[in-house]
């Protein structure tokens, strides 16, 4: 990596000398209406040669008469002027327009910025598109205050939990809503793990290529995104495509390439160096049990054991076992643009193709992307097409969280003496399971997973939009929209006989076939009447969805020679789907007065087909305001040239998923001739009375740009109640039914967000550009059931940890069962055993939401280099690591070799001393100062109100074993991080460099980094990022090494 | 003018698109999939096939009831929880949170869907009959539990429903069990689809008069009276008279797994499966020394029908295939060489590897064990029997290991030893030696019947009868103890009433495992805690039941039937 940037810098320098050859000096005076100004750029058009204006006003710069000098400053009307004598002065205009910012709103309507009530994020397609994520989504993280990004352990292939504003729905997604040019996407995760682990199959935004987005916008609060209804309720984020513009060239040919190399981030090997494999500190003879155990005696290498192949290898500590494991990654992203257009027609094509080796041996994915869209202008109809093909293919996703089959998990706890690599002996002559550990079905050998068992998944995705637009006077047009996305996933799992746990092998076949419709009409109408400006707009939407799923598992193979269900004895059909329709009509109206006060107010209806009559039409109102004050103060442009306050109130209904409303019968899916068999399904019980869920917020802030607008400086604060909550909540299961569906609760979001940004330097040369983001959330459970004060989000396989709502707590708490203490704090030791005690009653013991997260992007230019940099910041939010637990149960982690030199020596002195008894060898008189071992910090319960210093010496391995089993408190981590997302450093050659003609347009070569490394955290062997499902927050387990990418990105435009 | 009329035309469609009638909407809100009317034969057949067929719920059995009733032992499972009495609140919730939403929810529909419908009295009947069977599981397996209002959550919308009082369930039964017995209608719908009973009434009713000798047995101790009137009531009721009414659910045989489908697969016996387990060479289903003993001392012809002793270094994990059956030449060694250690075994609270054999000790010179393992070794070059040689303990034979083998909810045999033990109660007219020793010869008989063993043959079974132990006793008490020990033999494949019936008889007399391996109790527990779970979702019914329990709740605490 070194060389590649010794080579750019060397090539800079080389280039750099090459150009200062220019004679004529050329000076004068910048100046506006009021006097000097000092920091305007002036630059030789098409070259890099520029300079800026000093205190008064006054420039220098080297130009050949002939040349053209553009001058330009923040918030003034740029100049170009061609060079004819040696001076040239220059009078400013102060730019109105650039204060008009124009964002992208709801429905796809532009707008003025300062006319929206309520806060829009926004993140430029061309900050995503030289260090490429495979997920897009994973791209936005730390850019946009209040947007929270949190990938999976699943590393490429696998899905990205985007939050806006925090959890607005105690049980759901609470994802937002994707808008692509008008048309909402299917986000739909196929699959993600759950507390008996799985795979993560990925979500739909994975499927946007990077290089067809123009710009995204974020609508995070209700009043913004009340116009798309229910599906808005956590937030929209519109995503504008790339088209050919008119009056770009002709036609232009684009290439814009990556190649990244991705290495481990995270290891797992910093564990203990002195202890080997077994149990008690003595080893196993046969190597064939404990070898998930560092509890052995010290290996020192003077043993040799004969493991399950017969090889006999040394009793010796393996340094780096784990990351041994791993190889080095590799993504090649290439993307090529044709466009062209020819008046009012504008076509542009793209083909992206992407390639991922992962860092995880046999596992990698191809991703191609076909993107066309076509748009033309017939008198007063513009027509827009948009189709875009995806088709993904992934091999051998890892498997997440507790699966059998997860790597990682298996890897994480092996025994610091037992080699990985002595396992890739994994198969026996006749090609079935060698048994290396007993056949213990949670530990299946890693090579085994990854050669023997099979899993892939093919995705085709459909996705076209078309947009007729009739305007019909100059004031009123209507426009048709019609989209339609049609995915087809398909997923095979596949199981080898012999497999612990899938003994007579197994098969599984999913088949998602998603089928999503939504059309639209949509009249706008604006006018100006003297100092008003207006605008209103009417619709009707219908969005209909229909997925299908379909699960044909087979067991019991007697073909092995082949991968195919008819090598299967036993074959079972399992189908579902997901059917739902709203129809909505909805409505606006935006006021303007002297582009100085705003006010907005929509209202929309929806009938949603998931609820029950007379319950399911549901109609919601926002209303918003702002006034730009700045308006008032125009002599003092310099210092404060824009200044808003805004005030916004929304409300937002949602419904639920489709059929909870009656009951239904489900024939089981195994065939039994002579019988049928078959139950009511699912465990969670219908309710007919459901009614929407409404969630009401108010949003108020300011917007200023400070000191010619190279200081901007954004608050925001909202408050946000979401009430009758859709939930299953847990029910006794005497009544038959694990949940029932009710409406219930109500859960707060409130906080602020802060958007700073600043132009910090600026020289003839250099440029500092610094946006911090800031933003805290409050997210409360206020109310749940007058019955149930508590419902469980998430399960974890170990210490009977959850992950909770609790009524008056934050969401997200992580409970369980805590270690016993008295009233000073002290952990209460059981007399007897020397052992901790525990409560019986689950406590809370954290809590899974970020207390505050921001970003940090700056970036910095230097002639034709630029350098950016990405911070992500999350702090104050826990998370449960049974990996870490893991590690302290099975002897590896560090802190375990406390007390074990101690332990055995005693045990060894107590032995030979004869006595059988430990209680007896405990009293000095016994064991002579000989008695050691590990000391739980606490005390002893006198019985009599009082308590005694703990000094019962145990084995630390009981000791671990105790608490890794019974209580999660001391293995929840404080979660937070700070996080370099991306670093890039650009050369954008000069336009002198490319050819004459001027038929290359750009050349540009980065180098490129994605989570180059982690600034600070607190937990130490995982990556914070490494949970194992978009949902089960706070939980983590197994999980597979995170990735740093580094490598180059070359872009080329003719 | 022209611009209003395109307004007015977009709002006439939007209102148009809203008024979408609702019959459109609960079409598409009605899941093409599932159907949405019940099948009650159907569930019915998931009802009785989830008694042994549910994973699940079955491995409370490895786990814990196998350990109490000390018929098996040693295998991690079944040592690590119940063999040293390990409260954890997940397992012990298995029947609970399996047989609620599963066997007793949609049994509870059934009934309720047929309730009106003459023409299902049939399978109305039966699922009324199963729902007591199940009621009676729950309740001998926690105490108080919810009942009557059990599974009506979507019914009735109760879903806190109350604890009924174990009195309440118990006396509920006999009314339920008589009512549903007089229903069975031969004029009526036919039961489609029962692996119980083929959809054979008159075996429905006698399964159902049988059931209440059970239950009114289960009650002798505490309501003595209605013990009596009610086995009195159901003997005249007619109860079953050959092995031919045995309540045997048909299980199919489907391949041995552990994978996700197989938790709801419920065709295959689960404990079958989990007598198999999932490492058949390490961790296989081991005989408790108290077990071995009762057979192999009183020179039960039963004893090397259900125990062998099993090399299994060759064995196939997946089919179970080349087992080396040692048996004969192990026992045959034993036998002869009564002071040697020959046979190992596991003692309650001991996992297997707590007495690991030394076949040193075990390999008589010149005994049939030292030319069997000679036979073994010219098969197998290399083989060496010290290196494993777990093959010295008793292990389960493999006629029980198969996923065909059927789930028992009552048999003949054990409706003989009701009757004997009433008779030494004088509660009838029966003949107590007599129905004593057809209970024997037809526990003998269940296992030819249902398990492929070979029959036991008349002199075998003659020969058993004149044991010292086995012989007819004369005092009460020994008859009752020679009685309930038959029992205990015969529900080792009904491990429920096994542990029910040796809490409700207090025979066999079972010592509690060694206090060195215990963790939560030196006494063997007699209940499973409720749920943690409730405390939580059922808060108020659950602390009533508990405060209901005298001298506090614990699984120590004896159940309302279980006097001591």
């Amino acid at each position: 990596m070194k060389s590649y940037l010794k080579m750019v810098l060397s090539v800079v320098v080389l280039l750099w000398g090459a150009t200062a050859f220019a004679q004529n000096k050329v000076t004068g005076t910048i100046e506006d209406a009021d006097g000097p100004l000092m920091g305007a750029s002036v630059l030789v058009k098409g070259t890099t040669v520029g300079t800026i204006s000093d205190l008064d006003g006054h420039y220098v710069i080297e130009a050949n008469v002939g040349d053209q000098l553009e001058f330009s400053y923040m918030g003034y009307k740029s100049q170009t002027i061609t060079v004819t004598g040696n001076t040239i002065d220059v009078t400013m205009a102060e730019d109105t327009e650039v204060l008009s910012e124009v964002v992208v709103t709801a429905m796809g309507i532009k707008r003025d910025r300062k006319a929206l009530g309520y806060e829009v994020g926004e993140v430029k397609g061309d900050e995503l598109t030289k260090a490429k994520e495979v997920n897009v989504a994973n791209s936005l993280a730390g850019r946009v205050a209040g947007l929270v990004v949190q990938g999976t352990a699943g590393g490429a292939s696998g899905s990205t939990r985007v939050m806006l504003r925090g959890t607005t729905e105690i049980t759901g997604n609470n994802q937002p809503l994707y808008v692509i040019d008008g048309v909402p996407m299917d986000n739909t995760n196929f699959g993600s793990a759950g507390t008996e682990g799985g795979y993560d199959l990925g979500d739909g935004i994975s499927a946007i290529n990077p290089d067809d987005i123009e710009s995204m916008s974020v609508l995070k609060g209700p009043a913004a995104a009340a116009l798309y209804g229910s599906r808005a309720s956590h937030g929209v984020i519109l995503i504008t495509t790339k088209k050919a513009n008119t009056g770009d060239a002709k036609w232009s040919v684009e290439y814009n390439g990556t190649l990244t190399f991705d290495s481990q981030l995270s290891k797992w090997d910093n564990v203990q160096q002195v202890y080997g494999m077994g149990s008690k500190g003595m080893y196993n003879v046969d190597a064939v049990s404990n070898t998930n155990k560092s509890w052995g005696p010290k290996a020192d290498g003077g043993l040799t054991l004969r493991y399950y192949d017969g090889q006999e290898h040394p009793y010796l500590i393996i340094p780096n076992n784990t990351a041994n494991f791993f190889q080095l990654g590799l993504t090649a992203n290439n993307t090529a643009v044709i466009s062209m257009n020819t008046g009012k027609t504008g076509i542009r094509f793209t083909y992206s193709d992407m390639r991922n080796r992962d860092i995880l041996p046999n596992s990698n994915m191809s991703r191609n992307t076909l993107n066309l869209r076509a748009n033309t202008s017939l008198g007063p109809v513009d027509l827009d097409f948009n189709v875009n093909y995806t088709h993904e293919d992934v091999k051998n996703r890892p498997a997440l969280g507790d699966d059998k089959s997860n790597v990682g998990k298996n890897l994480m706890t092996l025994s610091t003496t037992y080699n990985q690599e002595w396992l890739k002996n994994y198969e026996d002559a006749n090609g079935e399971y060698q048994n290396w550990n007993g056949m213990d079905p949670y530990n299946v050998n890693p090579y085994w997973d990854i050669n023997k068992n099979k899993n892939q998944s093919y995705k085709h995705l459909l996705r076209m939009n078309g947009k007729i637009v009739y305007n019909i006077i100059p004031q009123l047009k209507v426009q048709a929209t019609v989209g339609a996305e049609i995915n087809r996933f398909e997923f095979s799992d596949f199981k080898y006989p012999t497999t612990p746990g899938y003994e007579s092998g197994r098969l599984q076949n999913s088949y998602f076939n998603n089928r999503m419709i939504n059309a639209e009409l949509l009249g706008i109408y604006t006018d100006t009447w003297g100092d008003f400006d207006f605008t209103a707009t009417a619709g009707a939407n219908v969005y209909d969805v229909h997925n299908q799923t379909v699960v044909n598992t087979g067991t019991d193979m007697s073909i092995r020679e082949v991968v195919a269900m008819s090598s299967f004895e036993e074959q079972s059909v399992e189908e579902s789907t997901y059917n739902k329709r709203i129809v909505s009509v909805f409505g606006s109206a935006n006021l303007g007065w002297r582009h100085m006060l705003y006010l907005d107010a929509t209202v929309r209806g929806d009938k949603s087909s998931a609820l029950g009559s007379g319950k399911n039409l549901y109609v919601y109102p926002s209303v918003s305001g702002s006034f730009v004050f700045s308006e008032l103060i125009k002599s003092n442009r310099k210092v404060l040239p824009y200044g808003k306050v805004r005030l916004s109130w929304a409300e937002v209904g949602s419904d639920t998923d489709p059929y909870q409303l009656s009951l239904r019968y489900a024939k089981s899916q195994f065939g039994y001739p002579g019988y049928s068999i078959s139950s009511v399904y699912g465990n969670t019980m219908p309710n007919a009375d459901l009614k929407p869920t409404r969630t009401r917020s108010w949003e108020t802030g300011f917007e200023t740009k400070w000191c010619n607008q190279r200081i901007s400086l954004d608050f925001t604060f909202y408050h946000q109640v979401s009430r009758d909550q859709i939930l299953g909540m847990a029910a006794s299961a005497a009544s038959g039914y694990d949940y029932r569906m009710i409406n219930a609760g109500a859960i707060l979001n409130q906080g602020f967000e802060i958007t700073f940004g600043a132009r910090l330097v600026q020289t003839k040369d250099f440029s500092w550009d610094l946006n911090i983001n800031w933003s805290k959330n409050n997210n409360k459970v206020l109310k749940l059931t007058d019955e149930n004060p508590e419902l469980e989000l998430a399960k974890a396989t170990w210490c009977n940890v959850y992950v909770s709502a609790r009524e008056g707590e934050q969401y997200g708490s992580i409970c369980g069962p805590a270690l016993a203490r008295n009233a000073d704090g002290r952990v209460i030791v059981d007399a007897t055993t020397g052992l901790p005690t525990f409560t019986t009653e689950n406590k809370v013991l954290g809590n899974a939401q970020w207390d505050w997260t921001g970003g940090l992007s700056t970036t910095l230019r230097w002639r034709m280099l630029t350098l950016t940099a990405l911070f992500d910041v999350k702090v104050g939010a826990d998370i449960f690591s049974m990996s870490e637990r893991a590690s302290f149960e099975t002897g590896k982690a560090k802190e375990t070799l406390v007390g074990r030199a101690e332990w055995y020596a005693s045990e060894e002195a107590r032995k030979a001393a004869g006595v059988t008894s430990i209680t007896e060898w405990r009293k000095a008189e016994v064991n002579n100062g000989q008695y050691g071992g590990y000391l739980v910090d606490g005390v002893i319960d006198n019985g009599d109100g009082t308590y005694r210093e703990n000094n019962i010496y145990i084995n630390p391995e009981d000791y671990w074993y105790e608490v890794s089993r019974k209580s999660p408190e001391l293995f929840i981590y404080d979660n937070s991080y700070i996080k370099c997302r991306e670093l890039t450093l650009t050369l954008d050659f000069p336009r002198e460099w490319l050819d004459k003609k001027g038929i290359v347009k750009h050349v540009g070569i980065s180098f490129v980094a994605r989570n180059p490394f982690i600034i600070w955290k607190n937990i130490k062997d995982i990556d914070p990022d490494a949970q194992y499902n978009t949902s089960g927050l706070g939980l983590e387990y197994g999980s597979l090494p995170s990735r740093r990418s580094y490598g180059l990105n070359f872009n080329i435009k003719f | 003018m022209k611009m209003k009329k395109k307004l007015f035309i977009l709002f006439a469609l939007a209102a148009v698109l809203v008024s979408c009638s609702d019959k459109i909407y609960e079409e598409i809100n009605t899941d093409p999939t599932k159907v949405s009317e019940a099948n009650p034969s159907a569930q019915l057949t998931f009802a009785e096939l989830q008694l042994f067929g549910d994973m699940n719920y079955v491995d409370v059995h490895r786990l814990y009831t196998y350990a109490f009733t000390q018929h098996l032992m040693g295998c991690w499972n079944t040592t690590n929880y119940g063999g040293q009495h390990r409260m954890d609140n997940n397992e012990m919730a298995r029947p609970w949170n399996n047989l609620y939403p599963g066997a007793i929810r949609n049994l509870t529909d059934a009934i309720n869907s047929t309730k009106d419908d003459a023409k299902q009295a049939n399978v109305h009947a039966a699922a009324r009959i199963l729902r007591v069977y199940v009621g009676g599981l729950m309740t001998d397996v926690y105490g108080d539990v919810p009942y009557s209002e059990a599974g009506m959550g979507y019914i009735s919308g109760k879903v806190t429903p109350a604890y009924d009082k174990q009195e309440d369930i118990y006396r509920s039964f006999f009314e339920e069990l008589k009512e549903a017995a007089k229903l069975f209608d031969n004029e009526a719908a036919a039961i489609t689809s029962d692996p119980l009973f083929e959809g054979n009434l008159a075996q429905w009713k006698l399964f159902a008069n049988s059931l209440r000798l059970r239950y009114a047995m289960r009650i002798s101790d505490v309501l003595p009276d209605l013990a009596k009137a009610e086995f009195k009531a159901a003997l005249e009721d007619g109860v079953m008279l050959s092995a031919a009414d045995d309540a045997c659910v048909k299980h199919m045989n489907i391949s041995y797994s552990f994978g996700q489908e197989s938790y709801k697969d419920f065709r295959g016996n689960a404990m079958a499966k989990y007598f198999f387990g999932n490492d058949p060479a390490n961790n296989p289903t081991y005989i408790c020394q108290t077990m071995w003993e009762q057979l192999y001392k009183n020179n039960d012809p039963r004893t090397k029908r259900l125990c062998r002793f099993y090399i299994d270094d060759f064995i196939n994990i997946s089919t179970g295939d080349g087992r080396i059956d040692m048996t004969d030449a192990v026992v045959a060694t034993q036998d002869a060489n009564p002071s040697a250690k020959v046979i190992w075994l596991i003692a309650p609270g001991m996992f297997s590897w707590d007495n690991w054999p030394d076949y040193s000790q075990a390999a008589v010179a010149g005994s049939p064990i030292v030319t069997a393992v000679e036979a073994v070794q010219a098969a197998h070059p290399g083989f060496d029997p010290a290196s494993n040689p777990r093959w010295l303990m008793p292990k389960l034979a493999n006629n029980f290991l198969r996923s065909d083998n059927p789930g028992v909810l009552m048999t003949y045999a054990e409706v003989c030893f009701l009757r004997a033990e009433a008779a030494v109660y004088e509660w009838t007219g029966d003949n107590a030696k007599e129905m004593y020793e057809l209970g024997i010869r037809a526990s003998m008989d269940f296992l030819s019947n249902h398990y492929g063993v070979d029959a036991v043959t008349d002199g075998e079974f003659a020969a058993y009868l004149a044991e010292p132990t086995v012989a007819w006793g004369t005092i009460k008490e020994q008859q009752r103890s020679q009685i309930n020990t038959q029992a205990w033999i015969l529900h080792f494949h009904n491990p429920a009433e096994a542990w029910a019936n040796i809490r409700r008889a207090d025979f066999p007399k079972l010592t509690p495992p060694d206090p060195k391996y215990l963790i939560d109790g030196t006494e063997i527990p007699v209940r499973l805690c409720y749920p943690q779970s409730e405390a939580k979702d059922n808060q108020a019914e659950y602390e009533a039941a508990r405060a209901r329990v005298e001298g506090g709740y614990s699984w120590n605490a004896h159940l309302w039937w279980d006097t001591k």
